[in-house]
């Protein structure tokens, strides 16, 4: 038989259950012939057992002598593990309607009566075997559809043309707070009022429908939900409408936060710059303050300071005689004192008014400030005239002529000032021209400094030789250093203890002479 | 003809006024001087007003000793108003003050006063100031601002 042969049973299995051994036979050969595979039963109780083999089809007799065949496939049916298998029932050719009736009640999906064609056997089971494919694959199809429905995070309602829920899923049980049971067959914009307000959306009625896709973001509790309405297009009539409910929380958040933190930047944007301003003036309140500090300093402290340096003088040379030597001594000690604090006082507002004080950067010749600074230097505390030789043509430096002579003064005191008892001060001042600097120096043959000084030297109020020998305010070296940095330079010494010592000071060296320098 | 010179000195100090007129003694100064405690009654006095109506007893000063740091107007304030008042155009006005603020000496060049003298730490200084401020009203001669260093501007050497 060709057309068997042509369309082969693409291995199905099959259990032909039969009491009759040559009707088994009979089946067996025609549906192996077909290209089926074939197994067989004789009872109805073995026909149970067997049905759990996993036969793709089972051809069933109807009359069997244990257990009647229409029971058999009733059982058949009842077992989930074997109620998707489609059962071909064979039965004598005698039978009634209602016999055909009751056997296809029974859950059968075929019947055929006897004497079967086999042509039409294997047709039949061939149209059962398809037709079982095509449910399995619906309701395979059914579940992928279902699960992808479930999986989806987006809440999904679908409704029929009167906006009545016919389908949702999970997401939406759970964002809705409802049942299934509730939902399915009611009005959804009728049950969401008091949750939603879905007005602007036009949902179906039953007599109108928006013929497009509608969207609205809403407030649903504490969540943002953007949902989205689309109509299924039905040919010329109103299909009903697929609803979609987005939960857009956290991107509302983050537009939110983005917006406030605009705000926010604008906001500190406009108080930076108040700070700044707000700042400013209280920089500029601190250093007039400074300055009326300073101004007080310079005046006031030495008021009492003149009025005792003036009566100590008026008592020894007035009431010298009457004071006798040791009366006189206190007096010129008081005196000596007064002295020393308004040095002081004249240093310490010195070396303020060094971070303060403009300075007009120039083109200086220092011989010439050392011609002016020499006649200054104090020499009354040694009976020795100290000895100074400057170098001839000490290469021109940019610097402030004030801060220059500041610079000098103090470090010729100091090469002056600390030579061994009995020792003439011999001081020498040498400087060359490095690339763009010019190098300063001021070698004395005083007492020399130890390397452990030789840091500290530069800070304010350290003293180094004691005070007796060497009177001092410890604020010189102090207002070289800071002089020197204002003009863009910087010093430093070398020197041993006892072998003298040799400070130097770095300055910036003038372009080449054309036009004013800086 | 210069009117007969008469002084008038501001200053609140008054170990300061004690040692000004004695260091002016010691050099022999004889015009009249006047000495007012703060910058109110210095201008008070120099515009005739208040208690000093009686020009009789209060003749109009033809040099003013001022003092920069004063009680109830400052020794600039006065300077400005004075400087405002055309009857007192012909005025001199010395400053004497504790320090040679570098600031302060820029201000009183721009109000152009007559000179500007450092009070010295010793009497013997100060009588070298005197010696100049009296040889100033005398010939109009400008004496240097610092006793130690005459020739110098002060700010720059200290």
């Amino acid at each position: 038989m060709p057309t068997l042969e042509m369309e082969p049973g693409n291995g199905a299995r099959i259990l032909a259950v039969d009491d009759v051994e040559a009707k088994r036979y009979a089946w067996e050969r025609i549906l192996t012939r077909a290209g089926f595979r074939v197994f067989t039963a004789s009872t109805g109780s073995e026909a149970l057992i067997r049905s759990k083999e996993n036969p793709d089809l089972i051809i069933l007799d109807v009359r069997l002598p244990d257990i009647d065949g229409l029971e058999v496939c009733r059982r058949i049916k009842a077992e989930s593990s074997t109620s998707s298998i489609p059962v071909l029932h064979i039965s004598a050719s005698l039978i009634t309607p209602e016999d055909r009736t009751a056997a296809l009640e029974g859950g059968a999906d075929g019947y055929m009566t006897e004497p079967v064609n086999p042509e039409e056997l294997v047709a039949s089971v061939r149209a059962l075997l398809r037709m079982r494919r095509a449910e399995e694959e619906a309701r395979k199809a059914a579940r992928e559809w279902q699960t992808t429905f479930d999986t989806i995070q987006d809440g999904i309602v679908v409704m029929d043309h009167q906006g009545t829920v016919v389908r949702c899923n999970l997401a939406f049980l759970e964002l809705s707070g409802r049942t299934m049971t509730e939902l399915l067959g009611s009005n959804l914009k009728t049950l969401l009022l008091n949750d939603l307000n879905l007005e602007s959306l036009r949902f179906p009625d039953g007599t109108t429908q928006s013929p497009e896709r509608r969207t609205a973001e809403l407030r649903w509790r504490e969540r943002w939900i953007r949902v989205t309405l689309d109509p299924i297009q039905n040919h010329g009539g109103l299909g009903g409408s697929i609803c979609i409910f987005s939960d857009v929380t956290g991107r509302k958040l983050a537009e939110q936060e983005a917006r406030e933190g605009k705000e926010r930047l604008h906001y500190l944007n406009a108080s930076l710059e108040e700070r700044v301003v707000e700042r400013t003036q209280r920089l500029q309140t601190v250093v007039r303050e400074l300055e009326a500090f300073t101004y007080t300093i310079a005046h006031d402290l030495r008021a009492p300071l003149r009025a005792i340096h003036r009566y100590s003088e008026i008592l020894v040379e007035e009431f010298g005689p009457k004071l006798e030597a040791q009366g006189q001594d206190h007096a010129r000690r008081i005196i000596r004192g007064a002295e020393k604090m308004d040095m002081l006082i004249g240093n310490l507002l010195d070396y303020s008014r060094l971070a303060q004080s403009e300075i007009n950067l120039q083109r200086v010749r220092p011989s010439e400030i050392l011609t002016e600074v020499v006649p200054h230097l104090m020499t009354d505390s040694s009976p020795l005239v100290p000895e100074l030789a400057v170098d001839p043509n000490l290469p021109e430096v940019v610097g402030d002529r004030v801060l220059l002579h500041q610079i000098f003064f103090n470090l010729l005191s100091n090469a002056i000032k600390f030579v061994a008892p009995g020792v003439t001060p011999r001081v020498r001042v040498r400087g060359e021209r490095l690339e763009d600097r010019v190098v300063l120096s001021i070698v004395d043959n005083g007492i020399g400094i130890s390397e452990d000084s030789q840091s500290k030297l530069f800070r304010v109020f350290e003293r180094l030789g004691n005070a007796k020998d060497y009177p001092g305010t410890g604020i010189g070296l102090a207002i070289v250093r800071r002089a020197v940095e204002r003009i863009g330079g910087d010093c430093g010494v070398e020197s041993a203890s006892g072998q003298g010592s040799r400070f130097w000071i770095r300055l910036p060296a003038p372009g080449p002479r054309e036009g004013d320098p800086r | 003809m210069m009117p007969t010179p008469h002084i008038l000195l501001v200053e609140d100090d008054e170990s300061d006024v004690t040692f000004l007129k004695r260091a002016l003694a010691k050099v022999e100064m004889t015009f009249p001087l006047d000495v007012v405690g703060n910058g109110r009654l210095a201008m008070d006095y120099l515009a005739g007003s208040g208690r000093f109506v009686d020009r009789a007893t209060y003749p109009s000063p033809t040099h003013v000793l001022l003092d920069l740091k004063l009680p109830e107007k400052s020794g600039f304030e006065v300077l400005e108003w004075i400087r405002g008042v055309p009857a007192l155009k012909e005025l001199r006005v010395a400053i004497l003050t504790s320090s040679g603020e570098g600031p302060d000496l820029q201000r009183a060049k721009e109000l152009s006063v007559d000179c500007y003298l450092v009070k010295p730490m010793s009497f013997a200084l100060l009588v070298e100031v005197a010696r100049g401020i009296d040889l100033w009203i005398r010939t109009g001669q400008i004496p240097g601002a610092d006793p130690r260093h005459p020739k110098r501007d002060l700010g720059a050497v200290h």
